[in-house]
């Protein structure tokens, strides 16, 4: 179950605010002094320096001490400049000491320790230039570098100024040297200037980039008087009062003036500022300061003391003008003002609420007697001091005293100890009258309580006259009063320890005691927020006599009005008997219900003794919420609710109902409750709204193409907000994110603003609320980018040179790849596809993302060279091929034009050795593409050099010149003129080519596969040949590579035909010869 | 000491040298960018060269390497100072690719993308072309080769004549093979193989050679009769072999090689005219003709000898 926090939320706020306000000062960085320390121990403990020289920035060199006569000026190197270029054009730069002025002399000259004197100076150069001769450039800061105050305020007037470097000439030098107060030396001083240099500004002002300590040995005749100067040392302070009384840190004081007076040591910064709390006073940085603080209020003061270096010190006190509170009762609780009728105790309870009780002391007859207490800060103001002094002696006096932790002290007159009756019963005798008349006791009053202490008050039933009797104490009203206040009521206390007592108003005998006494019951209204405006009290049912009843009311006007949250609405009076007491309360600020806080008298301020069983009442009393809904309440879950001190519970409220009206909206609780406490209404509120979740960039961001992109200094800050819906939220309870996530990932709670890092990034984010309502995922996408992004929607003109990284190779522009850039260069067309792109390694891609040194995506055309010839001076080529990153051994392809068919080729050169060098392009034309060229009469001509075995192989898939080659006819070139050392072949040749073909072994078989490792295997996928074989064929048809000639086997057939022609022609004249010899035997 | 000061002098009067902007992030300019100019371009980006300025652009690596480096005569080098227009470098031994191109074409899609187009003399005239076609196939895979020629019709339109196609294998009959000579016209020779000393000198090594003998594929058949056999066999029997080497062309004479194999054969000028090719070559076929034509007239005569001889 959840409460409506709004309504329960105003009971905790019950404290002390408190507010720290910043103090000026804080800025100063004290671990760079620290380190200031550190430097300076090492220097002077460590290295026994006897001289120091410390520099800031990289331009500057000391000079040295040359070991001499140290007292004389003239034997201090100061510094020099090192100018640009070698040693020979080294310069060197001092100030003058006469006049100040920035004298340059040689290197030479510095090598032989020409001295330039200079006083004490902080040497700056300015950022907008340089200049060779320095002059223009430098400028003298003079200060008293014996004044740490001067130091440090020259130091804060560098702020933001860019300052290249800075050089501190000061040295560790006994007395009498300019340098230096006498004994003393300022090294701490310098070194602290240059770090607190470092953290002036958080961040701006200097840093050093290079910061070099030199230790100078200790010389013979140097000696170091003096202590050395602690830096960082806070200032000391005093804090008087009026008349030069010393205020010491953690006291209390009456005065409303305070004197506190500043002082620092001869080495420190001077004071800056003295301050009593947000009182801030600066100084003018003189080593003792005073500030006098007047007409203070009572309170808590911090004073604080502020060097310029930024130490500080700091103390408290109090200021308290009041005397303390005392409330003296005898040992039954009984009031004392004079006289103790019926006890010999004396109680003395007492409270200072600034500044504390000291002590409490009494005196008297046969007694002195102190009770001391312990003061400090801060102050116990709400503890009350309780003293009790017993054993009295009847009839004596005493005076106690009260003494506050400021001194303030309340003394009493002196008290008479009357009676030693005691008795534990409150005996009341009302004064005759309309209003209380009638006699006799009041009978069984019981008192019940955790508390110390408890008043019971009786009046009047209208102002007019009251008295309480019974101990020799009668007070009577103020004529004319309408109101009797509290002067009729009766405290009582107890002394520590305290048992369980119980405070019950019963009517036992249930009798009416008439007119003649009024019990007070307060109600004390709570709101959150806003005042009641409205409340009224009856007792419908007061009964005068056991059986009987009466009604009434009180509205606002009787019990008071317009009180503010946990103001009581003031007393009401009832005459007792009663059985039933009805209270009404409705809080007209919507939306909130009324608290009740009902009691049976009890007196503020210790209200809030009353936790536990409180008033008891002897029959139940209806109490009655009612306020107007306007946030649609579940009225079924309205219940009155008693808190204990810890919890709300509605255990012991009985007959609880609630109504409801549908026209005014008016909700009313009604209950029985026994006793008193505070009661609540209280629903149950629903939630099923989800958080919301807002996403912020804290930092650089850019929103570019619907992109956003973060600078890496940028943070990413999530808010989420649970809505009110019907008037309650249940309040965020978490807000969680993750980057980059995979489908598993576990969201993150999100507990500050989260750093990011480079690249581009997918961050979900969600929250959740205390009912369980989870937000929906929401995302972002940005891509975080380095450094701070210039960003221009104007056109960028740029007469010099632009560089895209640290580069420097000439280029006009120029652009750096970097290695968490996959693309260098990309030039996006008006869709933002990449039309040119270079990748990080070096390949470019034109229409494509790259993934060879040139690569060029689809066109009509992807890539048009123009170098073609046109003329008989072929020179051009169209493509050079070369060798892994070389220029050398340049294959290439070369193109000629021609406005006819014949005359354009494409001819492919091969680089070899006869070119005259490994640089010289190719010049073998091995592959000419052709029209039709009138110079070699083929399309397609293969020429290459030397001799190979085959200018042209035809291979099929499987073996190598195992193809075939398809062409109508081949012709050889057979003219005289291409041929030379040509004989006739005879008739013997035709033999023996008859009697080659004669013997050819002609076979039938299939070529064998050439497999990838070079091995012929055997293959019947090859188709059968028909032919010979190279080994059984004879010489005069054997080629190179283990071919046979066609031409030369068409030559020995054409020749073995012509045999055979020539043999049969013979065969036949001889034929014939027979023939005709037959005939003509 | 004395250097790492002098070091950072330098530095400091490096940074000095000039007025400079300097953007340690990211930098977004929406407008044009001129550099080196302050007149107005109206492309995006605008490098003027400067004579003082080797390079107007450059796209560098890590290490300086000139990715993308443009020289102030226009040349333009990929990783390498441009000695050419064009000039890619490369890593050839690391199976490195100097160029790439992707725009060749989807077999049985058209064949209109081209590679390469090489134009004349700084223009766009008389392109020749490489084309590629693409399959996912083994066959049709092939590399293209144009040459411009007046079919083509303007001096600015593509070459449309495929000289040469290196194919992996056509699945159409009449184009199974894998280099594909395909001229225009009617030159001499389609194909002519030399050898490093003589034009057509030179020696194709292959298993077959066919020729397309379909009646399909001809026209104005009529059968040779014992009329051409006796021809052929006069021819034949009068053919004068010899033995020779090849002249070797040196300058626009020819002159003895002696390095050059002795071959047989026959002088164009002293063959019949039925074997002569053109460009004083003798066909091979028009040889092998003659004797199949001799040999059946000799077969014939030797018929009729061993009839005669029978009787």
């Amino acid at each position: 179950m959840r409460f409506n926090r709004l309504a329960s939320i105003a009971i905790l706020l019950i404290g002390t605010a408190h507010i720290l306000a910043p103090t000026a000062w804080a800025q100063f960085d004290k671990p760079n002094t620290e380190r200031g320390n550190a430097l300076l121990r090492e220097l002077d403990e460590v290295q026994s320096c006897k001289a120091c020289r410390v520099y800031l920035g990289h331009v500057s060199i000391l000079g040295n001490w040359n070991g001499s006569d140290a007292s004389n000026p003239e034997n201090y190197d100061v510094f020099h400049q090192q100018s640009r270029g070698n040693t020979t054009n080294w310069v060197i730069y001092g100030i003058e000491a006469t006049d100040n002025t920035l004298k340059k002399t040689s290197f030479k000259s510095f090598t032989e320790h020409n001295r330039i004197a200079f006083d004490n100076a902080i040497y700056r150069s300015y950022g907008g230039g340089w200049s060779p001769d320095g002059g223009a450039w430098w400028q003298a800061e003079r200060f008293d570098a014996n004044r740490r105050d001067q130091i440090v305020t020259k130091a804060i007037s560098f702020e933001g100024i860019n300052i290249e470097f800075l050089s501190f000439p000061f040295w560790k030098q006994p007395a009498a040297n300019m340098f230096v107060d006498t004994g003393t030396f300022r090294c701490d001083g310098t070194v602290e200037y240059i770090f607190e240099q470092a953290g002036v500004g958080s961040g701006r002002g200097l840093f050093p980039t290079y910061l070099e300590t030199c230790c100078i040995p200790s010389p013979a005749n140097y000696v170091v008087n003096g202590a050395m100067p602690q830096a960082g040392t806070a200032p000391s302070f005093t804090m008087t009062t009026t008349g030069g009384g010393t205020v010491t840190d953690g006291s209390a004081i009456s005065s409303t003036t305070v004197t506190i007076t500043a002082t620092e040591s001869a080495f420190g910064s001077g004071i800056y500022a003295i301050s009593l709390n947000s009182d801030v006073r600066t100084q003018g940085g003189a080593l003792t300061s005073t500030e006098t603080f007047s007409g203070l209020a009572d309170g808590s003061y911090t004073a604080t003391v502020v060097d310029l270096a930024g130490n500080q010190a700091s103390a408290v006190l109090i200021i308290s003008t009041s005397v303390p509170n005392t409330d003296t009762q005898d040992d039954k609780g009984g009031a004392i003002t004079d006289v103790i009728p019926s006890s010999r105790c004396i109680v003395i309870h007492s409270r200072d609420t600034v500044a504390g009780i000291a002590s409490i002391s009494i005196s008297g007859t046969g007694l002195s007697k102190t009770l001391n207490y312990s003061c400090g800060i801060p102050a116990k103001s709400t503890d009350v001091y309780s003293g009790a002094f017993c054993n009295l002696t009847e009839h004596s006096t005493y005076t106690y005293t009260v003494t506050s932790c400021s001194g303030k002290q309340t003394t009493s007159p002196e008290i008479t100890i009357a009676t030693s009756t005691k008795g534990g019963r409150i005996c009341v005798t009302a004064p005759a009258g309309t209003f209380c008349g009638g006699t006799g006791a009041l009978s069984d009053i019981q008192l019940r309580t955790y508390g110390t202490r408890m008043r019971v008050c009786l009046y009047t039933g209208s102002c007019g006259l009251c008295s309480i009797t019974g101990y020799d104490n009668v007070v009577t009203a103020p004529a004319g009063s309408t109101y009797c206040g509290d002067t009729c009521c009766r405290s009582v206390n107890w002394a520590p320890p305290l048992g369980y007592k119980t405070f019950t108003v019963s009517n036992t005998t249930d009798v009416s005691n008439g007119d003649s006494g009024y019990y007070r019951f307060s109600i004390t209204t709570t709101g959150s927020e806003g005042e009641v405006s409205m409340a009224t009290l009856s007792s419908p049912n007061f009964k005068m006599n056991p059986g009987e009843s009466t009604s009434g009311s009180i509205d606002v006007a009787q019990i008071g009005q317009g009180y503010s949250t946990d103001s009581s609405d003031g007393d009401v009076n009832v005459n007792s008997p009663f059985t039933r007491l009805h209270f009404s309360l409705r809080d007209l600020l919507e939306f909130l219900l009324p608290f009740a806080r009902i009691l049976l008298r009890a007196s503020s301020p210790y209200i809030y003794q009353y936790i536990g069983s409180d008033a008891v009442f002897n029959s139940t009393t209806t109490l009655t919420f009612s306020y107007v809904d306007a946030v649609n309440t579940d009225t079924t879950t309205v219940r009155i609710y008693l808190f204990d001190g810890v919890s709300w519970s509605s255990a012991g409220i009985t007959n609880q109902a609630i109504s409801y009206s549908t026209t005014t909206h008016l909700i009313t609780a009604f209950g029985s409750i026994d006793r008193t406490g505070l009661y609540a209404t209280l629903y149950q509120a629903q939630d099923s709204s989800a958080p919301i979740t807002t996403f912020d960039i804290q930092g650089s961001s850019f929103s570019f193409d619907g992109a956003v992109f973060v600078s890496t200094s940028s943070y990413l800050v999530l808010t989420a907000t649970d809505p009110v819906v019907g008037g309650f939220a249940s309040t965020v309870a978490s807000v969680t994110y993750r980057i980059d996530p995979t489908a598993e990932a576990a969201f993150l709670i999100y507990t500050t603003s989260i750093p990011v890092h480079l690249g581009t990034h997918i961050f979900e984010y969600r929250s959740l609320d205390y009912a369980g309502n989870t937000e929906a995922i929401k995302t972002s996408t940005f891509t975080v980018t380095a450094g701070t992004a210039l960003r221009t929607t104007n056109t960028a003109q740029v007469p010099g040179v632009l560089l895209n990284g640290f580069l420097g190779s000439g280029a006009k522009l120029e652009i750096e790849s970097q290695a968490q850039n996959s693309l260098t260069l990309l030039i996006s067309s008006v869709n933002r596809q990449g039309m040119v792109a270079v990748d990080n390694i070096g390949e470019v891609g034109i229409g494509v993302t790259p993934q060879t040194n040139l690569n060029i995506g689809q066109g009509s055309i992807a890539l048009q060279l123009r170098s073609g010839n046109s003329t008989s001076a072929v020179t051009s080529n169209q493509i050079a091929f070369a060798y892994n990153g070389d220029n050398s051994m340049r294959h290439l392809l070369r193109t000629e034009h021609s406005t006819a068919t014949h005359g354009n080729k494409l001819d492919f050169l091969v680089w070899n050795t006869g070119a005259a060098s490994t640089t010289t392009v190719a010049g073998l034309n091995v592959l000419s593409l052709q029209g039709i060229a009138s110079a070699s009469g083929g399309s397609f001509h293969v020429q290459p050099v030397g001799e190979p075995d085959a200018e042209v192989e035809v291979s099929n898939g499987l073996s190598t010149g195992g193809g075939t080659m398809q062409r109508l006819q081949v012709v050889s070139p057979s003219s005289r003129r291409f041929k030379t050392d040509i004989k006739d072949l005879r008739a013997k040749d035709e033999d023996r080519a008859l009697a080659d073909v004669a013997a050819l072994k002609h076979t039938r078989f299939r070529y064998k596969t050439r497999r990838k490792d070079g091995r012929l295997v055997e293959d019947p996928a090859q188709t059968l040949h028909t032919g010979l074989i190279y080994e059984e064929a004879p010489d005069s048809i054997r080629e190179g590579g283990e071919a046979l000639s066609t031409s030369e086997r068409l030559v020995n057939v054409e020749l073995a035909l012509k045999a055979s022609m020539r043999r049969l022609e013979e065969l036949q004249a001889r034929y014939e010869r027979l023939k005709a010899k037959r005939r003509n035997p | 000491m004395r250097r790492l000061l002098l070091a950072a002098l330098m530095s400091v009067l490096a940074a000095k040298a000039g007025a400079q902007t300097a953007v340690v992030g990211d930098a977004w300019i929406i407008g044009p960018v001129m550099v080196g100019t302050t007149t107005a371009a109206s492309s995006r980006l605008h490098v003027a060269a400067s004579s003082a300025t080797e390079a107007p652009f450059q796209v560098s690596g890590v290490d300086l390497t000139p990715f993308l480096r443009v020289a102030k005569d226009g040349k333009v080098g990929m990783s390498t100072y441009s000695a050419a227009n064009l000039d890619v470098n490369g890593a050839g031994d690391s199976s490195n690719t100097a160029l790439m191109l992707q725009s060749g074409n989807l077999y049985g899609s058209g064949t209109t993308r081209i590679q390469l187009a090489f134009g004349e003399n700084g223009t766009t005239n008389r392109r020749h072309a490489i084309k590629s076609v693409h399959s996912d196939s083994t066959t049709h895979n092939s590399l293209d080769f144009l040459i411009w020629s007046p079919d083509a019709g303007l001096a600015t339109s593509m070459a449309t004549m495929t000289v040469l196609s290196l194919v992996t294998i056509s699945s159409t009959a009449a184009i199974e093979a894998a280099v594909h000579v395909r001229p225009v016209g009617d030159p001499k020779h389609e194909l002519v193989v030399s050898d490093g000393s003589s034009t057509g000198g030179g020696t194709i090594h292959l298993a077959s050679q066919v020729s397309p003998s379909s009646r399909d594929w001809k026209r104005d058949i009529s059968y040779l009769g014992p009329a051409e056999e006796a021809a052929a066999y006069a021819n034949e029997r009068g053919l004068k072999h010899v033995s020779f080497r090849y002249a070797k062309l040196k300058g626009a004479r020819f002159v003895r090689n002696s390095r050059a194999p002795v071959r047989r054969g026959l002088i164009y000028e002293d063959s019949p005219a039925e074997v002569r090719g053109p460009g004083e070559t003798l066909s091979l076929d028009q040889r092998l003709l003659e004797t199949e034509l001799a040999f059946k007239a000799f077969a014939r005569k030797l018929e009729a000898a061993e009839r005669e001889a029978a009787q």
